[in-house]
């Protein structure tokens, strides 16, 4: 995933202020993944996948916002079977997405 | 007042905080309150006197809808449009939301560069309706 990207619209002159918080909110998600892995129960864990459901595509991470989102989805009732396949996909975007930062 | 200048968004989350300041603040030129939860809002409420707040649902301690509540009590804050927050975009859930007293639902994740011309609808749309 690209880090540096500007959304479509953006003026260029807000574009490195874009950059710039973009980047923090990727130096974040190292917290957000331990607060995935470490969520005590299952209300937790909906919880943090909510937050990061609702945030990633707001920083141009949409394939990142859609994982949390099965995830999330996942945790729901009937798709408990699916849920250790979308927390791994989760993982393993954040990692990258992390790297990338 | 004809022009929308003071918005109060209230997120618990940081990066939204962060994203919103960016959005609201630099690109859309607004004066903001950015409160990280539903106590923090009813305290600025007054003093900030905003025409438009965005409010996140899920918040803990005191979540959205309770803080709509106690909001609609302070003086300078009926009448104001309220607009939720939220990444649920259930059919259900938009109609409760609705039903609590909302203007209006943003769905997260927003899109940083269209937030502030969306807002400023659901700033004249709530005129029209909590005239």
């Amino acid at each position: 995933m690209d880090v540096t990207s500007t959304p479509e619209g953006m003026n260029l002159a807000f574009a490195d202020e874009f950059a710039r918080i973009r980047r923090t909110f990727v130096q974040g998600l190292a917290k957000r993944e331990a607060e995935i892995e470490q969520a005590p129960d299952r209300a937790a864990l909906h919880a943090a996948l909510h937050r990061l459901a609702g945030v990633a595509g707001a920083y141009g991470f949409e394939e990142l916002g859609q994982l949390a989102r099965s995830a999330m989805e996942a945790t729901d009732g009937d798709g408990e079977a699916d849920l250790p396949l979308a927390l791994a996909r989760l993982k393993r975007a954040l990692q990258c997405t992390g790297d990338a930062g | 007042m004809d022009e929308l200048q003071r918005v109060m968004c209230v997120e618990d989350d940081p990066d939204i905080r962060m994203i919103l300041e960016f959005s609201l603040g630099r690109l859309g030129g607004y004066t903001l309150s950015l409160c990280a939860s539903g106590q923090e809002a009813l305290d600025q409420a007054a003093r900030f006197a905003p025409q438009l707040v965005l409010l996140d649902v899920m918040m803990p301690k005191m979540s959205g809808p309770e803080t709509l509540q106690h909001l609609r009590s302070v003086d300078c804050m009926r009448g104001v449009p309220i607009v939720f927050l939220t990444a649920k975009a259930l059919q259900d859930d938009v109609e409760a939301l609705l039903e609590q007293g909302a203007t209006g639902i943003i769905v997260k994740p927003f899109d940083p560069v269209t937030l502030p011309k969306d807002i400023r609808i659901y700033w004249k749309h709530g005129r029209d309706i909590h005239p």
